[in-house]
């Protein structure tokens, strides 16, 4: 089980963007894993069975925290200004570009839809396969790339907005 | 949200239908000869060249804010214990019983403890039964005489002799003395028939004294005897009650 919570974790991070709503996803999604653990019949394979009960327990989390009106990106935006500490060779305007940028895309990829989001997660933060993402998501293969390729094109004309307005 | 996904395939069509391979290339998740193919489709393919450089930028970005988020995310949640590093040791015996009984529920820890108790209670039983059980260890025992090594006065030695020797008297006299039978003296000593003494001690010249002087029976004596003696005679034996007749009625 180890092995599988710095992947979840990662998951869950880039799906919810939060550390303390990451953790407890990541909690959730073992002990609903551990619940049901009776009916995992062997048929998919443990990471996919794993992602999806992770991905379902991010997308709960999110209609709960869209109940509540929480706004996850400021106040991660705040706690995390300090943990985004440049080395010191960095020129303070690069500093705060880059700082910048981090929480532009950080604000891109968490307005993608939900769909798209986990692919772009589950490709850049945990470094599966399309073949592997296909399983877990079960879907086609062609579809995870059409994904990926629609979520990069979003995110790709969000940041050039961002550098337009920063310029 | 599918709508979402909709409209947003609608505005990000791909300009090329090589938009599969690009992807896989970006990636490198294509095979070599299909690398090579599509890197001669992207030289005469301005969209796809665009694509490549902007979704490279893309990418860059998004790993910038993986490594600079999640890699501290990761550190506190592993400081946390929400993410454990992978451990190189192996857990000590009793690391993992305190995991066992961190992670076990309250009625587990309960039924342990109780356990225990009760095996320690049955281990002090069995061991106090074994003490009692166990016979003396071999010192040596008291001895009822006196050490041989003792001295003894000549006074201290006469008394102990004449005691044992009293002792020893006490006892051939008891073991002698005739029985008295209290039923046999009160029989002769009612009824007015007197026995002459026999004097077993006497000597011969005696009995034959005593024999001459004893007086013979009158006529009524021989029937007075068995009267006194309680005699039954023969006759009378159909009088008698005998034990058998009553068990046989």
């Amino acid at each position: 089980m180890l092995r599988w919570e710095r992947r979840i974790f990662a998951l869950a991070f880039g799906m919810l963007g939060r550390e303390e709503d990451a953790r407890d996803a990541t909690q959730e999604t073992f002990l609903a894993a551990f619940r049901n653990l009776r009916a995992f019949r062997g048929e998919a394979k443990v990471s996919s069975w794993l992602h999806r009960i992770a991905v379902n327990q991010c997308i709960t989390r999110q209609r709960r925290a869209k109940v509540r009106s929480e706004s996850a990106l400021d106040t991660e935006e705040e706690k995390n200004a300090g943990r985004f500490a440049a080395p010191v060779h960095y020129l303070p305007s690069r500093v705060v570009e880059g700082l910048e940028r981090t929480a532009a895309v950080r604000r891109a990829v968490n307005s993608l839809p939900i769909d798209l989001r986990q692919v772009v997660v589950m490709k850049e933060f945990e470094e599966l396969t399309f073949q592997e993402i296909s399983d877990a998501l079960e879907l086609p293969l062609s579809t995870v790339k059409s994904r990926l390729y629609t979520a990069l094109r979003q995110l790709q004309m969000r940041l050039k907005k961002f550098s337009d307005e920063a310029a | 949200m599918q709508n979402e996904t909709n409209e947003t395939d609608n505005t990000n069509a791909p300009a090329c239908h090589q938009a599969d391979n690009l992807i896989a290339f970006l990636y490198g998740e294509l095979s070599t000869a299909h690398a090579q193919t599509f890197q001669r489709h992207a030289r005469d393919c301005s969209s796809c060249n665009q694509e490549l450089e902007d979704f490279g930028g893309v990418r860059r970005s998004v790993i910038a804010w993986r490594d600079e988020s999640l890699g501290g995310s990761l550190a506190a949640a592993a400081a946390s214990g929400v993410v454990p590093v992978a451990r190189s040791e192996k857990p000590s015996a009793l690391a993992a019983v305190r995991e066992f009984f961190k992670l076990s529920p309250l009625w587990m820890k309960g039924a342990v403890a109780f356990a225990t108790l009760l095996l320690c209670i049955l281990a002090g039983l069995s061991l106090a039964r074994l003490r009692t059980t166990t016979p003396a260890p071999l010192a040596p025992a008291p001895l009822a005489v006196a050490p041989a090594n003792k001295a003894y006065s000549d006074g201290e030695l006469n008394a102990l002799v004449e005691r044992r020797v009293q002792d020893e008297l006490n006892r051939i006299k008891n073991s002698t003395a005739p029985p008295q039978s209290p039923q046999t003296t009160p029989v002769v000593a009612v009824h007015q028939y007197k026995r002459v003494p026999k004097r077993r001690s006497a000597t011969s010249g005696q009995v034959a004294a005593n024999s001459s002087s004893r007086r013979p029976l009158s006529k009524r004596e021989p029937e007075q005897l068995p009267a006194d003696l309680r005699l039954v005679s023969i006759n009378s034996d159909n009088d008698l009650v005998l034990l058998d007749d009553g068990i046989n009625q």
